[in-house]
């Protein structure tokens, strides 16, 4: 087994404590632009569109390191891989200089269809071999290393032969590439499928995590679902903390997708991420960036589309 | 008995999550019955049958909240027949509506109430496309028509981004009252109208622009070929016999300056060059 994607690790560049850029919070983004050190963009929501998408895509790109959180590469899919969308990705990630891109550990088109959101696999050998096989591909396409999110999931698939974390590790460790850990994912299927998030942890090979997403989830009919609709809860902070202690990572970020609160409460987010990373990983929070445009701020109206949605990589509710 | 493969796994249960029947037969013990089947979460099935649905019922309510405020309590089952009928088939999440006009075409009894709904739905549509079109517009200087030269030698540049359409009805309007919940009453009458919908430069806003037919037909002979203003002006003469060529001449530079100032021209260009 092959342990490239570590010593390439040490080479990636800290990012620190960074945002999700969305259409609904670009304003304020451009306006707070101080305290954030970078943003995660999605970029189905900027391949190939012009407009408002395209001008919020350029404006960022001049003051914030920018990394490809994609939603509908469908690793897991036993169909071919999409060709155009690798394609247009890759101008994409290279338009931005991302130092990484990443992905869900799931599928999201069965037969040219897609469903434009997260759905589980069977954690069989069989999964293991094609998503890692195609992880490979994809990464020697876009040319840039990957990193693989650990995905939520409400219903385990049939056939299982493995654990989520044995199925998470046996491809990490394949496809050689890294991980992007979802803490609220962890504690998010901890809750469903009634299992240790702490213990979850000690079973993934935590040094091939590079990036750490954070988020709130919303309680539905029993099942916790992971709407990136609410604060991030403590158990899920704790669990950050967890992480840092054991292994260097390069970036956290927040997930807001919906029920924006004001800017405010989404900075004391990233300052409890900060006030946690400086205990446990301060590195993480020494982070110079440069001066924020007047212009920029001023342009902050031109950023925001007004029609349709945006894919924003959680499921809703 | 061999272990069902990974596409047995992803195709049943993308029936089962997609397509109501399938899982309604599945659900009430109908479905044939074999192992893989058995080892299924039942709820598992209905919560991400459920999160699908809301999905495509939040996209297609951000597309086309116009018509869905008409359909009123048809539109959750509008929308969910037609993705029955157009399965998303395209990474970008608002591809997936891209049909919606297409779908409503072929919907007798839609139409039979709403004779208007599939014009609607392309009103609402062309917004989309005007505001995610991979276009860049960009404003250029006007040129000063006060030779003659001028007129022969420069054209109009038509704004790239803007779609240009003839309905049946009078969409703009009923939009116009949807949008401002007031009743249809008197707007739903056949009768033609003429719309551009396009992208704002400055702002990159998507502008309606409700049409008469002559600045209709100019716009339309920018879509097929760069035109000079001399050209147009013939046009315009052409359209307005019973006026005098000066007058009507004169009509087509306040239609050129209205055009300029609204950024449906965004600027002029020598044609030979």
């Amino acid at each position: 087994m092959s342990d490239q994607f570590l010593t390439a690790k040490k080479d990636l560049p800290v990012l620190g404590v960074g945002l999700g850029l969305r259409k609904e919070l670009a304003a304020d983004t451009i306006q707070n632009a101080d305290k954030i050190d970078w943003l995660e963009i999605v970029p189905e929501n900027y391949m190939n569109l012009g407009g408002a998408a395209r001008t919020r895509l350029e404006k960022v790109a001049e003051c914030f390191p920018l990394v490809s959180h994609g939603v509908n590469l469908s690793l897991g899919s036993t169909d071919p891989l999409n060709q155009d969308y690798l394609l247009s990705l890759k101008k994409l990630v290279d338009q931005v200089d991302a130092p990484w891109w990443s992905d869900h550990l799931c599928f999201t088109s069965f037969a040219g269809v897609y469903m434009h959101d997260l759905m589980p696999l069977p954690f069989t050998n069989e999964a293991v071999r094609h998503v890692s096989e195609r992880i490979k591909i994809a990464q020697a396409i876009v040319g840039r290393p990957f990193i693989l999110e650990n995905i939520s999931f409400y219903m385990h698939m049939p056939a299982d032969e493995m654990s989520e974390a044995q199925f998470l590790s046996e491809i990490l460790e394949k496809a050689d590439c890294g991980l992007l850990l979802d803490v609220n994912n962890v504690y998010v299927n901890s809750c469903n499928h009634n299992f240790d998030a702490g213990d979850f942890l000690k079973q993934i090979p935590l040094e091939r995590v590079v990036q750490i997403h954070m988020a709130g989830h919303t309680q539905v009919s029993g099942k916790v679902i992971d709407t990136h609709g609410a604060a991030v809860i403590d158990p899920v902070y704790d669990l950050l903390a967890q992480v840092l202690r054991q292994t260097t990572v390069k970036a956290v970020m927040l997930e807001r997708d919906q029920h924006f609160p004001p800017f405010a409460d989404i900075h004391m987010e990233l300052n409890r991420f900060r006030e946690i990373a400086q205990e446990c990983q301060p590195a993480l929070c020494n982070i110079k960036r440069k001066a924020i445009s007047t212009d920029l701020k001023a342009a902050a109206s031109l950023f925001a589309s007004t029609k349709g949605r945006e894919r924003a990589g959680a499921l809703s509710a | 008995m061999p272990a069902p493969s990974l596409r047995e796994i992803e195709q049943l249960l993308s029936d089962l999550w997609l397509k109501e029947n399938a899982r309604q037969e599945f659900l009430q013990g109908q479905a044939n019955t074999n192992a893989l089947t058995t080892q299924i979460d039942r709820q598992g099935v209905e919560l991400y049958a459920s999160l699908l649905q809301f999905g495509q019922q939040d996209l297609m309510s951000s597309i086309y909240p116009l018509s869905a405020r008409l359909l009123n309590d048809k539109w959750e089952s509008t929308v969910a027949s037609y993705f029955l009928r157009h399965p998303a088939n395209h990474y970008h999440l608002n591809e997936a509506g891209h049909r919606f006009k297409e779908y409503l075409q072929d919907q007798p009894a839609l139409l039979k109430t709403y004779p208007f709904v599939a014009e609607l739905a392309d009103y609402e549509w062309i917004e989309m496309e005007v505001l995610e079109k991979n276009t860049v517009a960009s404003k250029q200087p006007n040129l000063v028509l006060n030779a003659a030269d001028h007129f022969v030698k420069y054209g109009p540049i038509l704004n790239p981004v803007l779609l240009l359409r003839k309905y049946n009805y009078c969409v703009s309007k009923i939009a116009s009252r949807l949008e401002s919940k007031k009743s249809l009453r008197g707007v739903t009458r056949a009768t033609t109208s003429y719309v551009a919908c396009y992208r704002d430069p400055e702002t990159n806003r998507a502008s309606f622009l409700d049409l008469s037919e002559l600045p209709f037909e100019i716009i339309q002979a920018l879509i097929d070929a760069p035109h000079s203003y001399a050209e147009l002006a013939k046009l315009t003469v052409s359209r307005l016999p019973s006026l005098q060529p000066e007058s009507s001449v004169a009509q087509f530079l306040d239609i050129n300056e209205t055009f300029e100032k609204l950024n449906v021209f965004l600027g002029s260009q020598r044609l030979d060059s």
